[in-house]
């Protein structure tokens, strides 16, 4: 369970496309180990919150620390960051040029300077780990989407990162591959991965999430335990949401 | 056709026993299986046979002068060149063929052939040495026939003799050519055939075959990655070391060692230099020694302009030095950007010293002394098209490739530089920037920098071929979907590594077909230089050989043969990429 180490600070963070205020002022904070599930209605900016996160976008204001580091344009700390925090993407984003192991073995030895057979041990134990060790020869475009997601998320554990970020992972997939994709995920928490993760999957949520914060225009609008979330929740444009998602 | 289709029935391939006769059989089923057909068919034989018999009885007749093109032969390969130092040509062609036996060997390439189809292949070949007997000279063509019934015969006993079990056995494809060009050298052996260069060339074909096996043995015995990688190392060294140094031999005098001191010292002071700015010095220390190097590149410009003096140094020695400055201070100011922890210091290292090693290699051999003359005296005829259409494509390669890279990056100045280069070149025909580099540059150099009209030439082609293959990799590059860059900037991965890793590998693999094309096209255009007056392969056969007293206004032979020498280049080479293109799986992944 969570830690007291804090893990990710935001402190009151902004940003604009244009006139266009995406994120009007978050504050939260993620502790080791913790599990953050964020929830809202389409274009609330969930997506683009996470993004903040490993600076796949920038944020005008306010301030993000992620294990001590704070972001700024400073190309050495983005990239520094970039490698304590793995991302997984909806639409998975395999390289298609590389087979599944290379996929996980480039970033282990160009960023860590890790040995090749070191790298190669590694991959093949995430492979393992989510279930399709006998897919690693193959090119991202010879397996299905499950497979694919599988494949992206331990593209990440690869590198060993104090932090997961999920946006949509399942939103692309069949649903019969879902639920391989959030078992991959559940063993993830278990084992006491600090997570964010932007999802739809109520259940889910309900099941592992230590924490749910809901999203509307840019704000976090409510906040609380999945308990809390599903059973009493206060603002009546949460209310609205689940009864529409539920 | 289609009843097969509408009765439901699954076309059976036919049984082995049956495709003795698969000729005449699929004849009926794709030529004559209609009467409109049959006719269509009857008709398109007949205007090919009309084609093919006026074609020899032109290629044939008494009138034709092919000792235009046999006699002349040397001249076309290789114009010029001095007669008593043939044999470096010989080590240099020798060279090009012990690197293709090793490239087979270590990629195992080749396909294989199956029995039917050398079959077929040996009694077109019969067929056509006995047709165009008709049209032989009256000594030539009781041989010509016995030859066409020889090649028939040994065809079809040699098929019956393989009996039913062999008959799914294949042979390599390198092996049966391999067989078949022994067998003509023999023949130049064994019949009293007028080739004077039959020993080298048995030679050269000796070098290939042993290379190839001893390719073998190498390709077992070490890592094979690490044999690929070496023999492709070979062919990148051996085009430079052949027109640079084994055809030219450069003495080595003051200047020339001037600048092979000065490129040392540069490589180990300035890697160290590098090194420390990278992981040593803090930004602020790294950002006055940038603007110290930045200073010293300003100040290598200024003084020669004010110092009246500086002509009368070795000029080489200290152009070279400047050039080595700048690139200097490139590497130490944009390290940081493309360095991301220790891997990525070693890898501006590496780059350092590739940059180093090739400009201190031009340098010195572009413009060292040769005892054999200048470029434009030595090279001609094929060797001259070849020279020159090997360094463009090769040169404009990474030239084009960091323009487009330069035209997509965030910096404005580079996008500017690269999209102002492009949108001239592209503005401009060939012919023009070839005057140019030859006629206009010339006047405002220093004599003492006078360029060879050759290496003008060739600069002035790459960077023609550098401005439309940029286009090329920047379309490649924009095909490449922005998760990508997402997802290698997500494991942490540099602006650097995600190029050159993630993004360039696959841009560049979707445009292999449109860089084929450019490459075919450039190959061919290196005929234009014959306007401004260099003797290149298409020049020698149009314009040399007809002004000979002996061969006066005989243009046809020598022109169809450089066609032919032409398509035979541009045909191999769209093979090869084809090749490349299954293997890499272009379309499929
Ligand atoms: N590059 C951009 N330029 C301008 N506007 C953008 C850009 N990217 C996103 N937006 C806008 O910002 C808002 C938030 O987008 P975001 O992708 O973060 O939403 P989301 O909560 O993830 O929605 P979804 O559930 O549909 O993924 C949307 O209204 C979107 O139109
Ligand atoms: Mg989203």
């Amino acid at each position: 369970m969570p830690s007291d180490t804090e893990i990710i600070v935001c402190d009151d963070v902004k940003k604009w496309y244009g006139d266009f205020n995406v994120l009007r002022g978050i504050t939260t904070t993620v502790k080791e180990g913790e599990v953050v599930v964020i929830i809202g209605p389409s274009g609330s900016g969930k997506s683009t919150f996470i993004r903040c996160i490993n600076r796949l976008e920038t944020h005008q204001e306010g301030r993000i620390i992620v294990d001590g580091i704070e972001l700024t344009s400073d190309v050495r700390n983005v990239e520094a960051i970039r490698s304590e925090v793995g991302m997984v993407f909806q639409s998975f984003n395999l390289f298609p040029h590389l087979t599944v192991k290379q996929n996980i073995t480039m970033a282990q030895t160009w960023v860590r300077g890790r040995r090749k057979s070191e790298a190669d041990t590694k991959a093949m134990e995430l492979l393992e780990r989510v279930g399709i060790p006998e897919q690693a020869d193959k090119y991202p475009g010879q397996l299905s989407g499950g497979q694919q997601q599988r494949v992206a998320i331990a593209r990440a554990l690869a590198m060993d990162p104090k932090v997961m970020l999920f946006d949509e992972p399942t939103s692309a997939l069949d649903p019969e591959m879902i639920k391989e994709v959030l078992d991959v995920m559940k063993e993830l928490a278990r084992t006491g991965m600090t997570m964010m993760v932007v999802t739809h999957e109520m259940g889910f949520a309900r099941e592992v999430a230590d924490r749910v914060l809901f999203f509307d225009f840019g704000q976090v609008v409510e906040e609380g335990t999945p308990e809390h979330f599903f059973t009493n929740p206060q603002h009546d444009r949460t209310k609205l949401f689940l009864s529409q998602i539920l | 056709m289609s009843t097969n289709a509408e009765f439901g029935l699954i076309e059976a391939s036919p049984p082995p026993e049956a495709s003795q006769l698969g000729i005449v059989v699929w004849a009926r089923k794709n030529l004559f299986n209609s009467v409109l057909n049959a006719v269509i068919t009857v008709v398109m034989l007949a205007v090919l046979a009309a084609v093919a018999v006026g074609f020899s009885s032109f290629l044939f007749a008494d009138e034709r002068r092919w000792d235009a093109v046999t006699v002349n032969m040397r001249l076309l390969m290789v114009e010029g060149y001095p007669q008593d130092h043939m044999l470096r040509i010989w080590l240099s062609v020798g060279i090009i063929f012990a690197l293709i036996g090793l490239t087979t060997a270590a990629w195992n390439a080749g396909g294989k052939l199956a029995p039917d189809s050398i079959q077929r292949m040996l009694i077109g070949a019969g067929s056509l040495v006995a047709a165009l007997a008709v049209f032989g000279r009256p000594d030539a063509w009781v041989w010509m026939t016995v030859a066409g019934a020889v090649l028939i015969g040994i065809a079809l006993v040699w098929r019956s003799s393989l009996g039913k079990k062999n008959i799914d056995k294949t042979i390599p494809t390198l092996g049966f050519l391999g067989g078949v060009i022994a067998l003509i050298l023999l023949v130049t052996w064994l019949l009293p055939v007028a080739m004077t260069t039959k020993v080298p060339w048995t030679v050269v074909f000796a070098a290939l075959v042993g290379f190839y096996l001893v390719g073998r043995v190498l390709a077992g015995a070490v890592n094979n990655r690490t044999f690929r990688v070496v023999v492709l190392g070979l062919w990148v060294a051996s085009f430079p070391y052949i027109y640079l140094v084994l055809q030219r031999r450069v003495d080595l005098d003051t200047d020339v060692m001037l600048t092979f001191v000065m490129p040392a010292a540069f490589l180990v002071l300035g890697g160290a230099l590098i090194w420390a700015q990278l992981t040593k010095f803090s930004r602020d220390t790294a950002g006055v020694v940038t603007s110290v190097l930045v200073a010293l590149s300003v100040a290598s410009l200024i003084i020669p302009v004010a110092w009246d003096g500086w002509l009368e140094l070795p000029v080489l020695g200290p152009l070279i030095g400047r050039v080595l400055l700048f690139a200097l201070t490139a590497f130490a100011a944009g390290g940081r950007t493309f360095a991301s922890g220790e891997g990525g210091a070693r890898n501006v290292l590496v780059g350092w010293a590739g940059s180093v090693i090739a400009i201190a290699y031009l340098g010195t051999v572009v413009r060292g002394a040769t005892d054999l003359g200048t470029f434009n005296a030595v090279y001609g005829g094929l060797n001259l098209t070849m020279l020159l259409s090997v360094t463009a494509i090769a040169a404009s390669f990474p030239i084009g490739v960091m323009m487009a890279l330069a035209r997509t990056s965030k910096m404005p100045i580079f996008r500017l530089l690269s999209t102002g280069y492009i949108e001239t070149i592209r503005g401009v025909p060939l012919i023009t920037v070839l005057f140019f580099a030859t006629r206009v540059l010339p006047r405002f150099m220093p004599p003492e920098l006078a360029i060879d009209p050759v290496v003008a030439v060739a600069a002035g082609m790459m960077f023609f071929s550098a401005a439309y293959l940029a286009e090329n990799v920047r379309g490649g590059l924009q095909s490449i979907p922005k998760g990508q860059t997402e997802a290698a900037q997500a494991v942490g991965m540099s602006t650097f590594l995600t190029t050159a890793l993630i993004t360039l590998p696959q841009a560049l693999r979707t445009v292999i077909p449109a860089l084929v094309g450019q490459v075919i096209a450039l190959f061919k255009d290196t005929s234009l230089v014959t306007i401004i007056g260099l003797a290149d392969f298409l020049h020698v056969a149009r314009s040399i050989i007809p002004s000979q007293p002996d061969f006066l206004g005989v243009l046809m032979e020598p022109i169809l043969f450089a066609a032919l020498v032409y398509w035979l280049f541009t045909f191999t080479f769209s093979r090869a990429s084809q090749r490349l293109e299954q293997k890499l799986g272009v379309g499929d992944r």
